[in-house]
């Protein structure tokens, strides 16, 4: 592509502005301001449009708003341009917005509207983006070595698309994507670590406890065929316990009538028994049933009767007394003695010898007392004249042995003890002759007391013979009496008396009993004649009253309950009957099955049918255990579709970041692959254009030149030695950045050759650096259309 | 007559839709629910029958709530006779092993039963070890009755020695079957037979899932000198609704958010929801699944947002002449064997990576 004009109708400070441009080299040589950066942004511009930018981009990136004319004039201009062996006007003006820009493709040779191109012209003529357009084609000042060239091409490529603040982008991403993958797998799958690691030990987990879940559903199958047999069993149990229910009922039936016909018959039976037992009994009594009643009273009063014989016993007389009382009759046939008088005669005579007797008895007590007396007033007399002795005698010796005494005592003083011994003995004869004195007068008192009392008795004695005599007379009723009712039987009137008494009350004793007992015998006559009457009309005997009336009372009751109970037994043989007509009980047939064999089957049958249910149950209750487990199985089902699309999904995003890392490592390699050997080939070719020794291979083997490595790294070996760019001055590094810009140009730009524009690049240069550059870009120019920009001569 | 036609109630079955351990229980009870329910209504609106084509319940272990229920249903109705087709998933289960099992439960088996109610003749056999061909041959049906057809599978226009549960629809054409009431597709589905006679799947009473969306119920059956009419009834207590959001022009989680209200709106809030967000969207439109999921699932029983389905809106011209590592991964991504969603996806996780931004946000 060849420029050929353009025309800055506005533009940035650029004002009706037209450039011609020639093939080669274009050299603008302008002071600072002159509009050097804004001629080259609107050669951009016309090819690649302006983006639209808010209000709150940065103004260095807001060109729209940066180039808009400070005169509010229009903004926009054209360019002349040769491609394919065409010369096209493109005309552009911008407006505010992108919607209000305009574009202008006309074919100068036909001077119409051309429609090869559209406004995406510079993406169209140089299949660059105008990104990639600017950062090849424009080189500002300063900015060659951009970012050092340290960097790899690799980075500087991309660093060239996404911009400086990016650099090293694919690193970061790869690693970025790389760490993210990773999470999902890691490298060490040993680890059991990961999102898919996880999911599918949570998956298998779940699908472990499923299938022991199903495994318990299929437990549960054989207890369930075993419940099924069970529940069969006792189907059949049941059918047959049916079929023995019906022999049951059948047999039940029969039993029931052949119970009935046997209560029937018994019913009958009883009642001829009675009617017979009744007939019987009825025959016993004659004309009549006494009443219960009569018989009773008849047997109270023959009871009564008997009762009665105790007492006859009690006063019947036996012959004994009969012949007594016949004797006594006799003897009191005069009268009967009044008791009192007698008792008053008992009384008399008993007191009378009372008296006398005591009389008797005060008598000889008297008389002995006089006797004792007398003897005690006769010693009492003696003892005291002896004693009247003793004393005389005693008190005799004492006063003559005193007189003695004085006599010796003048003459025979020598002798002393021996008169002292005299002296002695005479006082002790003075004391007994006291004492006998004493004794001989109490002696004489007791005498004359003894005789006093001998007085007395002999007085009493006079007077007890008087009393006596006196009731000796009184004793004379006594003996009356008897002599009067000849009872003298002995000397004894008192006893005599007593007996007189004894068979008055023996007499009417006997007397009495004797009609006692004839009232007695009356009265139980008169009981009797009752029972005996009764007795004699059923012919029964008389002699043991009490007991045949017994014997007649219980035949009577007999009789009366045989009578009920005959009653009784008719009343239910015709209920029966009218319940159950007894012919129906004629023609009774055998069942096939006794009652009790049927009743032993059903037994047996419900028994296999409990132990069938029991079985059953137990099966059923196994078996539902078994399914309540498995019943979890729709829940871990919907655990593990969930925990499945969840490892589903992981296993997709890890496929998209593998995927995505894969196309990212790809597209490095084409990137490279694509862009990257006809730079380096192209670099090659610069750096030996540039003639620089020290990039060139010296023939003494001290340099092997400078070299891009397939990491595109620029190194420089020298002196055997490897080193990095970084190690040389800031106008070597400028120059080899130079190269390497160009190198791209010849990269990237394979259809059509672009316009370059160098805006005051080498102001780095030193003299013999400049002159290697500016011989560079001559030659450079031979291949592109250059536009150097530059603000001072010395770099023309 | 009145007759009323269900199947596919999958009663006990595992729940998807995203609900968790407590809203899965109440939804087996609502399923359970529904088929009360169903009984109720056949019996309140007179119907001598319930069709139960194939699959009442999901597995052979039924669970005793589920058993009891059922029970309960079929002896509370007496005069409803429930007759019960096996689907692929009943296998054999308790109401065959019911003692005593009462008269208004009626069962089909391999070969075809026929019961009879005055003109209407219903048979029905059970699809097992490839007794399909030999079935088609042996039904013989009346052309003078209202002839109803019960079986459960998947529809073919023609035979099929190897697939059980294929309802051979050629081999049962002029067969003199007014109605096929078929069981196995859970969606409401009725087309013509034949000249005489229609084949219809009522569907599942209730969806399960997000892959059972729409309207569910059964189908009401009324039969009247040998014509049967029959009419869809919505009786689902929830529906499962799957909308399509296109979010083609929407370049931020926001605005995303309000194209899914306006899309949702009408939907009542008991229902489950699944919204598919379509379109393709800049590289640059971002959307934060995580908020819009918290804003929306209050809202309704069960919630969930699918992006799977949306894809990047770039243009060739965007990145063909990027020359640069970021245009470089481009234009690989787009030029690979990969769905849109891979794409997406791949673009996304790349582009986030290179700008440096948090990548796991992408998931």
């Amino acid at each position: 592509m060849l420029l050929k004009r353009c025309y800055v109708q506005g533009f940035g400070k650029l004002q009706n502005f037209t450039y011609e441009f020639t093939e080669g080299l274009n050299v603008i040589c302008a002071e600072n301001g002159w509009g050097k950066s804004t001629f080259a942004a609107f050669l951009r511009a016309m090819f690649y449009g302006l983006p639209q930018a808010s209000s709150r981009t940065k103004l260095e990136e807001a060109e729209r708003r940066k180039y808009r004319p400070w005169n509010g004039a229009v903004m926009g201009g054209f360019l002349e341009f040769e491609v394919n062996g065409k010369t096209y006007k493109a005309e552009r003006t911008f407006g505010k917005k992108e919607a209000e820009d305009t574009f202008r493709l006309t074919d100068l040779s036909t001077n119409l509207e051309s429609a090869d191109f559209s406004d995406r012209l510079g993406e169209e003529l140089f299949g660059l983006d105008k990104e990639a357009y600017s950062r090849s084609t424009y080189l500002p000042q300063n900015k060659i070595s951009d970012g050092g060239m340290n960097d790899s091409i690799g980075k500087k490529l991309g660093k060239m698309a996404e911009g400086e603040e990016e650099s090293g982008n694919y690193d970061r991403a790869f690693l970025c994507l790389e760490e993210l993958r990773k999470k999902y797998i890691p490298d060490r799958q040993k680890d059991e670590k990961g999102y898919v690691a996880e999911l599918t030990k949570q998956a298998t987990l779940l699908q472990s406890r499923i299938e022991a879940c199903r495994r318990k559903e299929e437990s549960a199958k054989p207890w369930k065929e075993k419940e099924q047999e069970a529940a069969e069993q006792r189907k059949q149990a049941e059918e047959e316990l049916l079929v023995c229910r019906k022999q049951l009922e059948a047999a039940g039936a029969y039993e029931a009538l052949a119970a009935k016909k046997q209560h029937y018959t018994e019913l009958c039976g009883r009642e001829e028994s009675l009617r017979v037992k009744k007939k019987s009994i009825e025959e016993l009594f004659a004309d009549r049933v006494p009443a219960l009643s009569e018989i009773i009273d008849c047997r109270r009063d023959a009871e009564d009767a008997v009762a009665l014989s105790g007492e006859l016993r009690s006063y019947r007389l036996e012959s004994g007394e009969l012949s007594e009382l016949s004797e006594l009759q006799q003897k009191f046939f005069d009268g009967i003695p009044n008791r009192e008088e007698i008792q008053n005669c008992i009384r008399n005579e008993g007191e009378i010898n009372l008296l006398l007797s005591q009389a008797e008895q005060d008598f000889r007590q008297e008389e002995e007392k006089g006797n004792q007396a007398k003897k005690a007033k006769r010693i009492c007399m003696l003892f005291a004249a002896v004693l009247f002795l003793l004393a005389t005698v005693t008190f005799i010796g004492a006063f003559a042995g005193k007189n003695k005494a004085k006599t010796e005592q003048t003459t025979e003083v020598r002798e002393t003890a021996q008169q002292k011994t005299s002296s002695t003995v005479n006082t002790g004869l003075l004391v007994l002759g006291s004492v006998f004195a004493l004794g001989f007068f109490v002696s004489g008192g007791l005498g004359i007391c003894k005789a006093k009392g001998e007085r007395l008795a002999e007085s009493k004695i006079h007077d007890y013979s008087t009393e006596i005599e006196k009731l000796k007379e009184q004793g004379e009723q006594g003996r009356t009496l008897l002599l009067r009712y000849k009872g003298t039987e002995t000397e004894d009137v008192t006893a005599d008396l007593y007996r007189l008494a004894e068979k008055v009350q023996r007499y009417e004793t006997l007397l009495s009993r004797k009609e006692k007992l004839e009232q007695c015998t009356a009265r139980r006559d008169a009981l009797l004649a009752g029972s005996i009457g009764l007795l004699t009309e059923y012919g029964m005997d008389t002699g043991d009253i009490t007991g045949n009336l017994r014997i007649l009372e219980n035949r009577t009751r007999d009789f009366l309950r045989i009578a009920e109970d005959f009653e009784e037994a008719v009343n239910l043989r015709e209920q029966f009957e009218k319940e159950t007509s007894p012919e129906s009980l004629l023609g009774l047939e055998l069942p096939e099955v006794s009652f009790a064999l049927a009743q032993e089957r059903e037994r047996e049958l419900l028994g296999k049918i409990a132990r069938a249910a029991e079985e059953e149950k137990d099966c059923r209750d196994r078996a539902e255990a078994f399914l309540a487990e498995a019943e979890a199985c729709t829940e871990l089902e919907e655990q593990q579709e969930e925990v499945t699309g969840r490892l589903e999904a992981k296993k997709r995003e890890h496929f998209y970041i593998t995927e995505t890392l894969k196309c990212l490592k790809n597209a490095k390699e084409q990137f490279s692959s694509r862009y990257m050997r006809g730079l380096t080939e192209g670099f090659q070719k610069y750096i030996s254009l540039l003639g620089e020794e020290d990039f060139v291979k010296n023939t003494e083997g001290n340099f092997n030149g400078i070299h891009a490595d397939i990491d595109l790294n620029i190194r420089v070996t020298a002196y055997g030695e490897e080193k990095e760019l970084g190690y040389f001055s800031t106008g070597m590094k400028d120059l080899v950045g130079l190269c390497m810009r160009f190198a791209l140009v010849d990269a990237l730009f394979t259809e059509e050759s672009p316009v370059l524009v160098l805006d005051d690049p080498f102001v780095n240069l030193d003299e013999e650096k400049m002159k290697r550059a500016t011989a560079l870009l001559r030659e450079t120019a031979k291949q592109y259309q250059v536009l150097y920009l530059v603000c001072h001569e010395s770099r023309v | 007559m009145k007759l009323l036609h269900c199947g596919d109630l999958h009663l006990d079955s595992a729940l998807s839709a995203n609900l968790n351990s407590e809203k899965k229980k109440q939804r087996k009870s609502e399923l359970l629910s529904t088929f009360v329910s169903m009984a109720e209504y056949a019996a309140d609106h007179g119907a001598e029958a319930i069709l139960i084509a194939g699959d009442l319940f999901d597995k052979s272990n039924v669970t005793k709530r589920t058993q009891n229920m059922v029970k309960e249903t079929v002896l509370r109705f007496p005069f409803v006779d429930f007759l019960y087709l096996k689907g692929n998933h009943d296998e054999e289960n308790f109401l065959e092993e019911w003692e005593e099992r009462p008269e208004n439960l009626k069962l089909f088996g391999t070969e075809w039963t026929y019961y009879r109610y005055g003109d209407v003749v219903i048979a029905g056999a059970e699809f097992r070890e490839g007794n399909g061909n030999r079935l088609y041959d042996s039904l013989v049906l009346n052309r003078n009755d209202c002839n109803i057809v019960l079986l459960h599978g998947q529809t073919e226009k023609y035979r099929s020695a190897d697939k059980a549960e294929t309802v051979a629809l050629g081999a049962l054409k002029n067969k003199n079957i007014d109605y096929l009431a078929l069981g196995h597709i859970h969606s409401y589905r009725c087309e013509a037979l034949d000249g005489r006679g229609v084949y219809c799947y009522c569907g599942c009473p209730e969806g399960r899932g997000f892959d059972e969306c729409g309207e569910k119920g059964f189908v009401w059956l009324e039969t009247e000198a040998q014509k049967v009419s029959h009419s869809f009834v919505p009786f689902a207590s929830r529906s499962v609704h799957e909308v399509f959001v296109d979010i083609s022009d929407a370049e931020t989680t926001l605005s995303v958010e309000k194209k899914m209200r306006d899309a949702l709106t009408g939907i009542p809030e008991k229902d489950l929801v699944k919204v598919t967000l379509t379109g393709k969207v800049k590289l640059s439109a971002e959307r934060d699944l995580q908020y819009l999921t918290r804003r929306f699932e209050d809202s309704y029983y069960a919630f969930k947002i699918n992006d799977r389905e949306v894809g990047i809106a770039l243009s060739p011209e965007e990145y063909e002449n990027d020359i640069s590592l970021r245009g470089e991964f481009i234009r690989l991504v787009m030029q690979g064997n990969y769905t849109e969603e891979e794409k997406r996806m791949l673009l996304e996780l790349g582009l986030r990576a290179l700008a440096g931004e948090e990548v796991e946000a992408c998931f």
